[in-house]
């Protein structure tokens, strides 16, 4: 349509993007390349990865004349993928206006006016399959139904665990034990997580069913193959798929040909954050390659190993360090490697010090991609080059109270402090400034640990509560621990089942569950007690006696069936919360979800009965404890995070450092340390690994059966490059500030009877074989 | 002096304050995606029951007009595409050989995303059982009341309107200039609208038999009749609504008529198009009326609100209608009269509409402002208490004003 030159001459001038070879080579050669040029794009943190995604996508357009149906584009989350196709339809509509608006142009305005951006095909993997899966289906064949995690959840928890008693095999549970690395923690759900994770890994992974058969002879491997196999076997018969089958049905579909319709106008595929991938996956994305080369296309591979985080999901970041191999052996092409090392985000300090950490260790080296460059900054030079800041304390509510303070005053007068002679002082934007431009980043933000003693977020928590600030913290609590979960899930099972009639004659109740209505139910006897607005025209303690009862009010009958939802929201009235603020009401989402959608096995329709039939009446009671509120009481569901995007901006975010993947913020406080007060072996696979942890285990044990093979790499080495990664994406999360906390025995080190002792953490700069590279933490400043 | 001055300098210069302050984060630029149905009419209906049911996405307790809604339009989908691929061309439709399967596979689709089927509404069994379920009796299937209308518009709209059929499920999509934008305020420059129709072609309606319903229904449509003199090809969209014709002038009416333009307007964008001279919409449950639903004619007619009077033998079965007697049977040709509006597509009309939907979605983002600005929930939406709408709202217990007052009752 238009030459390179215009195109890049709108794009700057317009768009503000400085795509000219001259200001930006790497950006300017990953734009421009034509369009058989396939590339492999190892983008640094910062570096304008989704900037280059859409304006490589919009000069293909634009420039090369392909028409938007045949380009594809995946992103690793939904999130992600409407980013991407918001950047595109609005730079792509601003360009056509500024074509629109010039005469020069004007034989091209008819093609202009036509172009439907909306015809671009993006997604995750998961949504792009299951949209092709839909359109392009055989006559007469139903469309591909996918059930949603917590579905699968469910399933596996019914089919795989309850069915059969599984959940009490003590060969099940000693074989999961032993791929964890550990039986703390290995409750119910958790055993249904597990098997989810074999499966996932066997789809994802590629492995051979019957070598794997042949090979393992732990008879609570083989219980769990089982368990995987009937809970497949359900979705089959059921004719649903979970993602990962859906998955490996697309691949299937493709290699045998039966979307030729699909293929034959594919040209353009690009993949972000291949650094994520799995081997299903690649198969997937080398067999639409293969059909866009052919029509005179493309694919384009984008991502990072350093910032892959997602092992314990299947990923295998081997596929992109050793990509231009992979993909030369399988597709006889050679990708032009480019690599996006400016940096625009962060300070020169910031950018020195995540090159350092990257580099520090020499046994992560060869796990890199080859010949990586460091990055490098180029963020303008308008900006205060801090110095990276250090907060230790010796105990935790002494950290946390001054990092509390610290947070204050950059939120109001500032905070200031020396450093080789400069004066410095952070301080928020006085105008449009807000809590929101600071993150604390753990690798858990859980505000308990297992033992039920508080950590710093916490902490942290109640000591901003006294200057008035709020965090945000979704994860802080586990759903089931929240007091609105606790209180709303009490008062249903008081109205239900009062005196635990029907709880008590449930069998074999997981003790997790049981303690947890335990508790709920106590929080809503103390709650009716203080007779909680509103009084009239009707208390709460009159309604749950009603419903203890079964005694109607305002009605001559009681009703014979009544939806349990229907229960939930008439005692939201009670709940001022759950309706009126944006955290609470995500539970109460959660809660009622799990009511809807677990009907696909529930037999009352997550009803309670009230007929002449007394037994019936409690079957619906029991129906509705086991299957709704014993996944809930046992941590099978979670809240959906996505529910939270109208929550107030002033909140300080409290995240996991996977959270805040491929975020960015002005100010970053990475705890390193607030729970290392000792050298715990406990503690070791959060900060010192000494085996692999449950994500190698499980690699190790299948891919001996995958043409993946064993890894290169030992257990051990792949945890500590993991732990590598997680900090170098929580370093690079900065724009302006850095600062680390944690506790002074992080720092200095601790006396025992037998002499001085370190905690060696890969965080505060060790080598895996026992080197500090920054003793003390002396390269950092103090405060 | 100049010495203590000097010195003074020398120390600022020493001690050099950065006065610059911290960046501000910037927002992930995200355009907000709206759907005509489940977004825009839903907002219209009420605001706060909009905030919790769709963009809270709490489920109804007794979700019967979504999970009717639902069914019909995959019934309808699913019946064309066997239709069409298993050439099941004779009609009417056995229920339990052709039909009762296609239920069952749309309420297993249903199923898997949360949508369960509320009681006494369908049999969710495939064949007998011992247990009756939520049934009448345990001789399994029951054609319950969904049915007995998937029955009622397959068999009556399927022969005339699926050999009309070009493209099933076609996906809409298109973006607007966001209203009232305002730079820093509001969440993006653009929003976007979405909407699935199906559409029928100029070239399938020329080639239609000649006692097909719905092109004698076009042909005494005088607008239609102006436009296909001016064009050669040209398109019209479909949609169903799982409810009974709203009586004109009322607000579903209107929003009902703002949508069909809006479908059009969405379908121009489209590359393969042609001009769409008008919209079908089929409100399915005119096919069968029950009880309640008679009632509501009867007094439609009486007031003369509806712009399809009954005439004959209906007007006088309809009046002489007692509610405590079996319900009259109403003559086919009135019931398809009745379930079929057609909407022309004018360029007043569609700016119009687009305008009006353009309005909601302001509306929709000024709330959403308010909320992210600290203002809570409750102070952010406003409800609009309308009678039939709060009676079957699972919020009126916590609403601030729900028409009709609180009479709590329980359950």
């Amino acid at each position: 349509m238009i030459l390179w030159e215009t195109y890049q001459d709108i794009v700057t001038k317009h768009l503000n993007r400085r795509i000219r070879a001259e200001d930006n080579p790497d950006q300017n050669q990953a734009i421009s390349a034509p369009l058989t040029q396939s590339q492999f794009l190892v983008a640094g943190p910062g570096s304008g990865k989704t900037t280059v995604m859409v304006l490589k996508i919009l000069k293909f357009i634009y420039v090369d004349d392909v028409h938007p149906s045949s380009i594809l584009a995946t992103t690793f989350t939904r999130k992600a993928a409407n980013e991407l196709r918001s950047r595109i339809l609005s730079w792509g509509d601003e360009i056509r206006q500024v074509l629109l608006d010039d005469p020069e142009f004007e034989d091209l305005h008819p093609d202009l006016r036509g172009l439907d951006f909306n015809q671009i095909i993006t997604g995750t993997l998961d949504s792009i399959s299951e949209d092709v899966l839909r359109t392009h289906r055989d006559p007469g064949a139903p469309p591909p139904v996918v059930i949603e995690e917590f579905v699968a959840s469910g399933l596996m928890l019914r089919i795989g665990l309850f069915d059969g008693d599984k959940h009490h095999n003590d060969d099940l549970r000693e074989y999961l034990k032993g791929l964890r690395g550990t039986i703390w923690g290995l409750n119910t759900p958790e055993m249904a997580r597990n098997l989810l994770e074999i499966k996932d890994r066997l789809y994802y992974d590629q492995v051979y069913w019957n070598q794997l058969l042949e090979n393992k002879d732990h008879p609570g491997f083989l219980l769990a193959l089982e368990s995987v196999a009937y809970y497949t076997q359900y979705l089959r018969d059921n004719l649903l798929y979970d993602f990962a089958s859906l998955e490996a049905e697309f691949l299937d579909q493709l290699i045998k040909g039966k979307l030729d319709k699909f293929t034959t106008t594919l040209k353009m595929v690009l993949v972000d954050e291949y650094q994520d991938t799995n081997l299903l996956q690649e198969r997937i994305y080398f067999q639409l390659a293969k059909h866009a080369l052919n029509n005179g296309g493309s694919l384009t591979v984008v991502g990072d190993d350093d910032q892959s985080l997602y092992r314990f999901r299947g990923a295998t970041v081997d596929l992109f360090t050793n990509y231009q191999t992979r993909i030369t052996e399988k597709l006889n092409i050679t990708p032009q490697l480019i690599y996006l090392k400016q940096n625009y985000r962060s300070t020169r300090t910031i950018v020195e010090i995540c090159n350092q950490f990257c580099q520090l260790d020499p046994r992560f080296q060869p796990a890199r991609v080859k010949g990586k460059p460091p990055i490098e900054a180029e963020r303008k030079k308008d900006y205060i080059n801090f110095p990276v800041l250090g907060l230790f304390r010796d105990d935790l509510p002494t950290l946390a109270r001054d990092l509390s303070e610290f947070i204050h005053k950059v939120l109001n007068q500032g905070y200031s402090f020396s450093h080789e002679g400069k004066k410095y002082t952070i301080r928020a934007d006085p105008q449009e400034g807000s809590p929101a431009d600071l993150s604390v980043l753990m690798s858990s933000p859980l505000e308990l640990s297992s033992s039920g003693k508080p950590r710093l977020p916490l902490l942290l928590r109640k000591n901003l509560q006294k200057y008035d600030l709020n965090v945000f913290n979704p994860r802080g609590s586990d759903l089931e621990r929240a007091w609105q979960t606790a209180l709303l899930c009490g008062l249903i099972m008081e109205c239900i089942d009062p005196q635990c009639q029907v709880q008590d004659t449930i069998e074999k109740l997981p003790s997790q569950a049981k303690h947890n209505f335990a508790v709920w139910r106590n929080k809503a006897r103390e709650y009716w007690e203080e007779d909680p607005e509103p009084v009239k025209p009707l208390s709460l303690k009159r309604f749950v006696d009603a419903w203890q009862t079964r005694t109607p009010i305002g009605r001559s009958k009681w009703k014979s069936n009544v939806p349990l939802i229907e229960l939930t929201y008439q005692l939201v009235t009670w709940i001022p919360h759950l309706k009126d603020d944006v955290e609470s009401l995500v539970y109460l989402e959660a809660v009622t979800r799990t009511m809807s959608q677990t009907g696909i096995f529930n037999n009352f329709g997550g009803e309670i009965l009230h007929y002449d039939d007394e037994e019936l009446n409690q079957a619906s009671v029991r129906e509705a404890i086991w299957n709704i509120l014993v996944p809930l009481a046992t941590g099978a569901i979670e809240v959906d995070e996505g529910l939270l995007e109208t929550l107030p901006d002033d909140r300080i975010n409290i995240m996991s450092i996977h959270q805040a993947k491929g975020l960015e913020f002005p100010l970053v406080i990475v705890d390193v340390g607030s729970d290392f007060s000792k050298n715990y072996p406990a503690q070791e696979f959060k900060r010192f690994p000494r085996e692999g942890g449950k994500p190698c285990n499980m690699e190790d044990e299948l891919r001996t059966c995958s043409p993946l093979e064993e890894p290169d790499r030992s257990p051990r080495d792949r945890a500590f490059d993991d732990l590598i990664r997680q900090y170098f994406v929580a370093f690079s999360r900065p724009q302006d500030v850095l600062l680390l906390v944690g506790l002074e025995s992080v720092k200095d080190g601790y006396h025992t009877k037998q002499g001085p002792r370190r905690i060696a953490n890969v965080a505060t700069g060790w080598s895996r074989d026992g080197k500090w590279h920054w003793p003390l933490l002396e390269n950092i400043k103090h405060i | 002096m100049a010495l203590a001055t000097f010195g003074k300098y020398k120390t600022y210069l020493k001690k050099k304050v950065y006065p610059m302050s911290l960046s501000v984060r910037s927002k992930p630029y995200i355009i907000p995606e709206y759907s005509l149905t489940g977004d825009l009419l839903s907002y219209l209906t009420c605001p706060l029951q909009y905030r919790y049911q769709n963009k809270a996405t709490l489920p109804p307790s007794m979700p019967v007009q979504l999970w009717f809604g639902n069914f019909i339009h995959g019934v309808m989908e699913e019946a064309y595409l066997r239709w069409d691929e298993h050439h099941w061309k004779d009609f009417p439709w056995d229920w339990e050989t052709h039909i009762r399967p296609v239920e069952l596979e749309i309420n297993k689709r249903m199923r898997s995303r949360g949508l369960n089927p509320p009681p006494n509404l369908f049999c969710t069994f495939e064949g007998e059982s011992d247990n009756p379920g939520l049934c009448p009796d345990h001789h399994h299937p029951h054609k319950l009341v969904a049915s007995i209308r998937a029955e009622k518009a397959i068999n009556t709209w399927g022969p005339h309107l699926f050999p009309l059929i070009d493209d099933a499920e076609v996906r809409l999509k298109g973006i607007r200039d966001m209203p009232r934008y305002q730079k820093d305020v509001s969440r993006s420059n653009y929003y976007g609208v979405t909407g699935i129709v199906d559409v029928l072609s100029s070239v399938q309606l020329e080639e239609a038999t000649p006692d097909n319903l719905i092109i004698k229904y076009l042909h005494r449509n005088p607008e239609f009749k102006k436009k296909i003199r001016k064009l050669d090809s040209y398109e019209i969209i479909v949609d169903y609504k799982g409810m009974n014709r709203p009586v004109p002038g009322s607000p579903s009416w209107l929003h009902h008529q703002w949508q069909v333009q809006t479908y059009a307007w969405l379908r121009s964008l489209q590359p393969d198009s042609k001009p769409v001279l008008v919209g079908i919409l089929f409100y399915i449950n005119e096919l069968h009326r029950f009880k309640k639903d008679l009632e509501e004619l009867k007094g439609e007619v009486i007031n003369h609100q509806t712009d399809i009077m009954p005439d004959g033998d209906d007007l006088e079965s309809l009046m002489n209608w007692k509610s405590r007697t079996s319900p009259p049977d109403l003559s086919q040709s009135y019931q398809n009269l009745r379930s079929i509006r057609i909407i022309p597509i004018e360029d007043d009309s569609l700016h119009e509409s687009l305008r009006a939907f353009d309005s909601v979605v302001g509306d929709i983002e000024e709330n959403i402002n308010c909320e992210v600005d600290g203002c809570g929930i409750q102070n952010s939406w406003n409800p609009q208490p309308e009678r039939r709408t709060c009676d079957a709202c699972d919020f009126r217990t916590f609403c601030s004003n729900p028409a009709g007052g609180t009479k709590p009752t329980v359950p």
